[in-house]
């Protein structure tokens, strides 16, 4: 290995040894930024912005070792320029803590249907995954519209529970409506479909389920706009009394047809 | 030669520009900053309004007035005013004409360039239709500039020493925009950015005039549009008044009958829930695209007149746990950013250690086939570019024949989110010849290589033969031609525009107007008399008495605006 290898990223920011500190990588970046024009030299610019993020993520990694967010910690650095997001691993769900049998009683006699606590939100959520058909979305939706989400960490495990449950029930959701409301509504949430970039990045090896969630969204538009009229005009429309003219015209009709 | 920034609202919009002392906001012919993005035809059906004269008209001509076509830039859809077709371009153009002549006016200088601020979440169309807008107006444009990305900037600026990450909240007339930042040294960095770009102030405003409409037993679509512009207009000046109170009302003529409508602020929320909703989203986009916390957010800054909703602040500090900042005015900021960013293209010396980098707020990629497991799925995107990319960015992905003895590759180009290409928005195409193989013997490396003003190139190689085929998308397929542009600008040449010296007198005779249509009983009378009084003046033709009797009767009017909402 020649010295320039070993050397990366810190070479490339112009640092002559390794630091530590974020806060020198981000002055070195700063410095060697102001001094090219990344419009005129994209390559470079690129390189620099490259080893500018791999440079603070070990100096970060070092400050906090903690920080379990990085998949990368520990693994052979990449060497060509990918992007520069961090994914984010996801949690494991909690083990359910009462046994399936009982569960869908449960939600009546417990008073913790103040979803907003994260404890009362996955212990609902958990009841519902394990008892099947309980997958509607009137079940859903005080969960999916809770302020429990609000909480990025809460909404992203939420998210991979969901992902679970409905891959291994997919071919319940194939037939359902219930279902396509159901993933209309985790569109609405978490943008399956409508930045199924954004979810195939976070979970790769679920493309099958992204195409069937697809598929069902878009064929059942129609009735998601449905629902949205009902939502703006909750009032039963007034059935107007027809004007005359169109009771004439519809009499005069009849006798031409008769006639004919 | 000076360049302006303008910040091209869906309610309002603002021009400033760059001066020794930071950016400063440029005041139109009324003395206001904002200008109502409302075009309007007047009685003679030949003079062409801008601004608030025209806004005032809404209610009574909403059949000769338009707003907040903004929401339609970039669509095939057309506005009529009177007998006269209009697309949202044109009417856009014709909003920045006047920004144009307003800082002329000031600067006393002949304007050109301009740097316009575009809703992070405006997809290439889009882009391309609002420069061509500005290119109607007289204007080049030297960069279109994210709105989120402005209003740090103009809050950077002001604040260059620190090191901190924060977010910026922006949500104005029609759009919502999220954007991390981060910023150290001098170099103010994008993270990521995310938005929608149908949901802003006005969807509040109509969420609670249509709730007015069933209170008062009137089905919102069957309503006459002066009806429905009289209830938008009530409902936004009720809207605003919650910002201080707790509870406000106005009573309003509808078919004969006067109704009191009355609003609070939980009822409100509880009418507005949904749209509340759909600000999460792209909050926890940007986050997760930036790879942060909530919690490493050091800053939440809101900008955007709707932010003043109590809804959405208390959400901002649900979200991030902090407190919201308002350094600069909500409704200043991007206009004062777009002028910064301005004052870094003409390498302004007080600017001299100001880098700014931005990211793509969309994927860019290819159609192409997704094999996997022995599946294949036809028509799915393949992003080469993934959005939050940092700019300019250069990338590419190989790909390889799908068919055996295929002569050649065709290549759709789409900018978007959704998996399936095409749900996403069709930027070009291109095809490539390849030698006749067996399927997967012939490869192509596809490069895509973006830049800051919105520059797109595509190059493909076929690794076979060593040869490369370059496609630039510059202007898409819907743009204008410069012949079609100087078409539509002879075209809106034709309409008058009033002097600037008669726009106050103008603007106010609109105004009294238009409180004469609000107002009932002995209040309609008093303004009717305001009304005579400022007709007599004009008729003297003495500036002097008509300018002492425009401040009195202003202030008049301004009064009666106030006591309209009852808190």
């Amino acid at each position: 290995m020649s010295d320039t290898e070993t050397a990366w990223p810190w070479s490339v920011l112009g640092l002559k040894d390794t630091c530590s500190d974020p806060k020198d990588v981000r002055r070195a970046y700063a410095k060697k930024l102001k001094s090219i024009d990344p419009s005129a030299d994209i390559d470079g610019f690129q390189a620099l912005r490259y080893a500018y993020s791999r440079a603070l993520k070990i100096t970060q990694n070092n400050q906090d070792t903690q920080d379990s967010r990085s998949v990368s910690q520990g693994l052979p650095e990449i060497r060509t320029p990918t992007n520069d997001n961090t994914y984010f691993p996801p949690q494991p769900a909690p083990t359910p803590t009462s046994d399936g049998s009982k569960t869908v009683e449960l939600d009546q006699e417990i008073d913790s249907s103040d979803y907003s606590i994260p404890e009362n939100f996955f212990k609902r959520f958990n009841e519902l995954t394990s008892y099947k058909k309980t997958l509607t979305l009137e079940e859903w939706s005080p969960l999916l519209s809770s302020v429990a989400l609000t909480d990025p960490v809460v909404a992203q495990r939420v998210e991979w529970m969901l992902q679970e449950n409905l891959a291994k029930n997919i071919g319940y959701y194939r037939s359902s409506i219930n279902a396509a409301k159901l993933c209309n509504a985790i569109d609405e949430r978490f943008g399956w479909v409508s930045d199924g970039i954004g979810f195939l990045k976070r979970y790769p090896h679920r493309r099958n389920l992204q195409a069937t969630v697809s598929t069902i969204v878009r064929q059942n538009a129609w009735r998601f706009e449905e629902r949205q009229k009902q939502i703006f005009t909750p009032k039963e429309t007034k059935i107007k009394p027809v004007p005359a003219t169109y009771w004439a015209a519809a009499i005069i009709l009849y006798f031409l047809l008769l006639a004919i | 030669m000076t360049c302006i920034g303008i910040d091209l609202g869906t309610t309002n919009s603002l021009v400033a520009y760059f001066s020794e002392d930071g950016p400063l906001l440029v005041k139109n012919a009324l003395g206001e900053y904002l200008t109502p993005s409302v075009v309007g035809l007047a009685d003679d059906n030949k003079t062409l309004l801008v601004g608030k004269a025209a806004k005032k008209r809404l209610i009574r001509f909403p059949d000769k007035t338009r707003s907040l076509f903004k929401r339609s830039i970039g669509t095939n859809s057309e506005f009529s005013l009177g007998k006269k077709q209009f697309s949202a371009t044109d009417l856009s153009a014709l909003v920045l004409s006047k920004l144009k002549q307003d800082a002329e006016d000031f600067l006393k200088t002949e304007i050109s360039e301009a740097v316009i601020s575009v809703p992070a979440y405006f997809n290439a169309v889009q882009r391309q239709a609002t420069k061509d807008a500005a290119e109607i107006a007289g204007l080049k444009v030297c960069r279109l500039i994210n709105e989120p990305t402005a209003a740090a900037l103009a809050n950077g600026v002001l604040d260059r020493e620190n090191e901190s990450t924060f977010v910026i909240l922006d949500l104005g007339g029609g759009t919502f925009d999220v954007s991390i930042l981060e910023m150290f040294e001098g170099v103010m960095e994008v993270r990521a950015s995310s938005g929608d770009a149908f949901l802003g102030g006005e969807d509040f405003t109509e969420a609670l005039a249509k709730h007015f409409s069933e209170q008062i037993d009137q089905d919102w679509k069957s309503l006459r549009s002066q009806d429905k512009e009289l209830l938008l207009s009530v409902a936004d000046q009720l809207k605003c008044a919650l910002e201080g109170q707790n509870r406000a009302s106005a009573t309003v003529k509808i078919n004969g009958i006067s109704h009191n409508l009355e609003v609070d602020n939980d009822g409100f929320e509880r009418l507005t829930s949904n749209l509340i909703d759909r600000l999460y989203r792209p909050i926890q986009k940007s986050l997760y695209d930036a790879g942060l916390r909530a919690e490493q957010v050091d800053r939440v800054i809101l900008v955007g007149g709707a932010t003043r909703m109590s809804a959405a602040r208390s959400l901002a500090a649900k979200v991030f746990r902090k407190l919201p900042e308002r350094n600069i005015d909500p409704d200043h900021a991007i206009a004062l950013g777009a002028a910064v960013q301005a004052g870094l293209i003409k390498q302004h010396t007080a600017l001299d250690d100001v880098v700014m980098t931005d990211v793509a707020p969309f994927s860019m990629g290819i159609e192409a086939n997704h094999r996997e497991n022995g599946n294949t799925v036809h028509g799915a995107f393949a992003a080469i570019l993934e959005r939050n990319t940092v700019l300019p960015a250069s990338r590419q992905q190989y790909f390889e024949t799908a068919r055996d003895n295929q002569t050649k590759i065709e290549l759709s180009i789409y900018q978007g989110e959704s998996a399936i290409a095409k749900d996403n928005v069709l930027l070009g195409k291109m095809t490539v010849p390849v030698p006749p193989k067996p399927a997967g013997h012939e490869s192509i490396e596809v490069r895509f290589t973006y830049d800051v003003s919105g520059l797109l190139v595509v190059d493909v190689k076929v690794l076979s033969m060593n040869s490369t085929v370059t496609t630039v998308i510059e202007n898409l397929a819907g743009a204008m031609s410069s012949n079609e542009k100087k078409a539509r600008l002879k075209a809106l040449e034709k309409f008058k525009i009033d002097p600037r010296e008669q726009e106050l007198n103008r603007a106010l005779l609109e105004s009294i107007k238009h409180m004469y249509e609000v107002l009932l009983g002995d209040d309609r009378a008093y303004v009717m008399n305001l009304l005579g009084r400022f007709e007599a003046a004009l008729q003297t033709q003495d500036p002097q008495k008509i300018e002492k009797e425009r401040a009195e009767i202003e202030k008049a009017i301004e009064q009666i605006e106030a006591n309209f909402v009852r808190h």
